[in-house]
């Protein structure tokens, strides 16, 4: 037995070992979980579905609310892209050993202090989940728009400039020192032989953020930032049924046609060969989905052979101009907003909220009490992930293209007529349920199971889980999609069914990157556990909205302190497992 | 088996949408025979391969399997079909997430109902017979390595074990020494004639180096353009047929 099979075995106990601690953490066992008194409004929501809100009042706020969660979007990711750029360049290792040092050996020494402080006060906004920030803001400028779009761009523009960062260092340097030894400043070669390489990655990486902003928009809405999720909010609390339903629906065309478009931006580009490669491995983790190696990559020899790839694909470039105007228009609705932030009433209560969180206290909280809070919030991570594991199993696979469509390689050459519709429509539902799950933001899961469990845990990790489960899914298929299809025609060729071809081909292939994934958004659910917290389903988060209604910053300073040990547990145990499985 | 010719091709043609790949093929392989395959790239071998091991369909002509018309048959009957021609490939078309012992059972996979397939996954079955044939490739203590890890000329050993496992009738092999460097090259195209010999069954090898085809094969076929331009027992194959076959287009 190699040394590897070992560490699986291990790793897969302590798996095991974890999950069942979460069950039990949770209450599965032994507590009462299901409120039988909520049916009624169960079947009242569900019932809903048949006539959804059509009148033209409510469909116009519809429309404008799904223009405002598309600003939001539109607007912080071109400000992540902004800082991204900026803290990137700043956060290279190439940066400050050409050109902040010049040809001065000397200083780069020196330098290399400040280099490794750009990249640690990167890793700061990074760890913070975007609903935090969005907090945050709420309370310096109040309910405004400009909350959405900071709330967004902050985090996002950390994690991109760790992202962008890393292209730039991986990037070869051959070009550099060729414009260098030529005689171009440190500057210009810098410009010239180095960032136009990196350029095409960045690009594609931005449609990638774009396709995970809409949803942290909409998560954004629902503490009161404005858009879909507010409106989702609201309707919900008044417990207008109809109305919900009209705005899930936008929510998901809005979700859905972003991601379309994404997606076909990133194949078009050829993939984020680099992300790809990166297989989630040394990647940044962050509040929302920040994969990387989401956007799909090509078949190795696809891709090293058309060195002349067209300079300009006019698809691109209609791409492009699209996203160019729907920035002019979401900054002429969101801009004048932007004053608020730089205003002097801004300022004074950023420092007033600086003043009443120090020193941190623990609310009147026992230190045992919180590792009990912090275990809890653990424990519903846990169960996330692995429901959205589960799910994504089952759901990836159909979702994949180039297994389940006819001609794919599950069906085979020879399938009948019926097997081809089977295929058809495992795919067509299997797209529709992974979409749904991802486009409901996990709080409104979370307020929906509500009425059917009592709070505590279990609600919390199955809304995230559900999401999670979404956006799993959607990964995991694209995985499927860029598998080689040769050595599975191969089985084919010899006579396996679809199910050996399966087993035998397709789950053997895949298993490394999706086990990379779930590791992955694992990381991504301990962050998320403060979405569902928000509404009163889970542990911290629960406890940290109470705080911050009660204006006890203190106690919300020791709060965020627990959640800050939390993800650097988790995301310290996820990269150990990592490298032990690689 | 039936008597008659193992393929039997009658003016068969293939077509991808606007280009032509093959073209008024006309041809009868008989058992026990072994075939190279040789021609400038491009010329249709691939293709032909992938007609003999029913993965594609002519687009015109009739293709004829031990007597029977594969796009005829009913997918389980294709199947079992195609469960008697084991093929190798010049990529190897190995599942590389795979231990050796399962990529080599996967050649069982045709015979085998599912759930034994499934549960060979989590207990290996069938392993005495996996590790025989590995060792008459050569590699029998690889058994439980994971196949990612081995070098390329190991790889075309479990692939051909793969097939060896299989039990085919018949063996195609798409440039099978084509990643191979000179030494493995050799030692794949003995073990692969040699077996094909002891075994009694029928090669069709398209090969990128003709000296192996000339070495190793009886029978040669000179593909060009998606046409048999020549078919003859090696022997009869001049200097000067090789020359017209890979001369280059004025």
């Amino acid at each position: 037995m190699s040394a590897r099979d070992g560490a699986r075995r291990w790793w897969g106990l302590a798996a095991v070992l974890l999950v069942g601690w979460a069950a039990l953490e949770a209450g599965l066992v032994s507590g009462e979980l299901v409120n039988t008194g909520g049916w009624g409004q169960v079947k009242e929501f569900l019932g809903a579905v048949v006539h959804p809100a059509t009148g033209a009042d409510f469909l116009a706020r519809t429309a404008r609310a799904a223009f405002v969660t598309l600003a939001f979007a539109v607007l912080g990711t071109f400000l992540s892209l902004i800082l991204g750029t900026v803290g990137g360049v700043l956060g290279s290792e190439v940066w400050w050993s050409t050109v902040a040092a010049g040809s001065d050996e000397g200083r780069l020494g020196r330098l290399r202090a400040a280099w490794l402080a750009v990249r640690g006060a990167l890793a700061v906004p990074r760890s913070i989940h975007e609903i935090l920030w969005g907090l945050f803001f709420i309370n310096i400028v109040g309910l405004d728009p400009i909350v959405g779009v900071l709330a967004i761009a902050i985090p996002y523009g950390a994690i991109t400039a760790k992202l962008f960062s890393e292209i730039l260092d991986e990037t070869s340097r051959d070009a550099l020192r060729a414009l260098r030894n030529a005689g171009a400043s440190p500057s210009e070669a810098f410009m010239y032989g180095l960032v136009p390489e990196a350029f095409r990655d960045l690009l594609s990486y931005a449609f990638y953020r774009f396709e995970c902003s809409i949803r942290s928009a909409a998560v954004l809405g629902i503490i009161g930032a404005g858009g879909l999720g507010y409106e989702l909010f609201l309707s919900l609390q008044s417990l207008r049924y109809p109305q919900m339903w009209t705005l899930l629906a936008a929510l998901i065309a809005l979700t859905g046609a972003t991601d379309l478009w994404s997606g076909f931006v990133r194949r078009r580009l050829g993939g984020a060969t680099r992300l790809s490669l990166k297989e989630a491995g040394a990647a940044p983790a962050g509040p929302e989905g920040e994969d990387p190696g989401a956007a799909p990559s090509t078949p190795e020899e696809e891709r090293s052979a058309g060195p002349e790839r067209p300079s300009r694909d006019p698809a691109i470039t209609a791409s492009l101009a699209a996203a160019g105007l729907l920035l002019v228009v979401s900054a002429v609705y969101i801009g004048p907003h932007l004053g608020e932030i730089f205003s002097a009433e801004a300022a004074g209560m950023a420092a007033r909220l600086a003043e009443q969180s120090f020193p941190p206290t623990t609310g009147g909280l026992t230190a045992l009490e919180l590792v009990d809070l912090s275990a809890g919030t653990l424990a519903m991570s846990v169960l996330a992930i692995a429901l959205a594991t589960a799910g994504g199993l089952l759901l990836a696979f159909p979702a994949a293209g180039n297994l389940s469509l006819p001609g794919g390689v599950l069906l085979g050459d020879g399938a009948g007529r019926a097997w081809k519709a089977v295929g058809t429509a495992a795919f067509g539902l299997s797209r529709a349920v992974l979409l749904v799950l991802r486009a409901v933001p996990a709080p409104v899961w979370a307020l929906v199971l509500l009425f059917l469990f009592f709070p505590g845990i279990l609600p919390g990790a199955l809304a995230l889980g559900l999401y999670t489960m979404g956006v799993l899914g959607r990964l995991m298929s694209e995985v499927a999609e860029n598998l080689d299809r040769r050595p599975l025609e191969a089985l084919r060729a010899q006579g396996a069914s679809g199910a050996e071809v399966f087993l035998y081909g397709v789950l053997p292939a895949s298993a490394r990157k999706f086990l990379s994934y779930v590791l992955y958004r694992w990381e991504v659910s301990i962050r998320g556990t403060v979405m569902v917290g928000v509404v009163g389903a889970g542990s911290l988060g629960v406890l940290l909205t109470e705080q911050l209604s009660s204006f006890d910053y203190s106690a919300v300073l020791t709060t965020l302190g627990c959640y800050v040990v939390l993800t650097f547990a988790v995301d310290m145990i996820s990269a150990r497992a990592r490298s032990d499985l690689r | 088996m039936s008597d008659g010719p193992v393929f039997e091709l009658r003016g068969v043609g293939r077509r991808y949408g606007e280009t032509t790949a093959l073209e008024g093929v006309d041809l009868a392989v008989e058992p026990g025979e072994r075939i190279g395959l040789i021609g400038p790239s491009g010329a249709g071998k691939t293709t032909l391969l992938s007609l003999l091991n029913a993965t594609r369909s002519p687009t015109s002509g009739r293709l004829l399997i031990f007597g029977q018309d594969p796009t005829e048959l009913a997918p389980e009957r294709r199947r079992r079909l195609q469960s008697r021609i084991g093929t190798i490939h010049q990529q190897f078309h190995l599942v590389d997430g795979l231990r050796v012992i399962h990529n080599v059972n996967a050649g069982r996979l045709a015979e085998w109902s599912l759930l034994r397939s499934l549960w060979s996954l989590i207990r290996p079955r069938e392993t005495d017979r996996a590790r025989r044939i590995l060792e008459r490739v050569g590699i029998g203590e690889k058994l439980y390595e994971r196949t990612g890890d081995l070098s390329g000329g190991e790889k075309q050993r479990v692939a051909l074990s793969r097939v060896l496992a299989q039990d085919p009738d018949v063996i195609l092999a798409d440039e099978p020494i084509a990643s191979l460097d000179r030494e493995n090259s050799r030692e794949v195209m003995d073990l692969l004639s040699r077996l094909a010999r002891e075994e009694g069954v029928t090669a069709v090898i398209s090969l990128h180096e003709y000296e192996y085809a000339l070495s190793h094969c009886e029978r040669v076929i000179g593909l060009r353009g998606g046409r048999v331009l020549f078919d003859r027992p090696a022997g009869e194959v001049s200097e000067e047929l090789i020359d017209r076959l890979y001369r280059l287009e004025r």
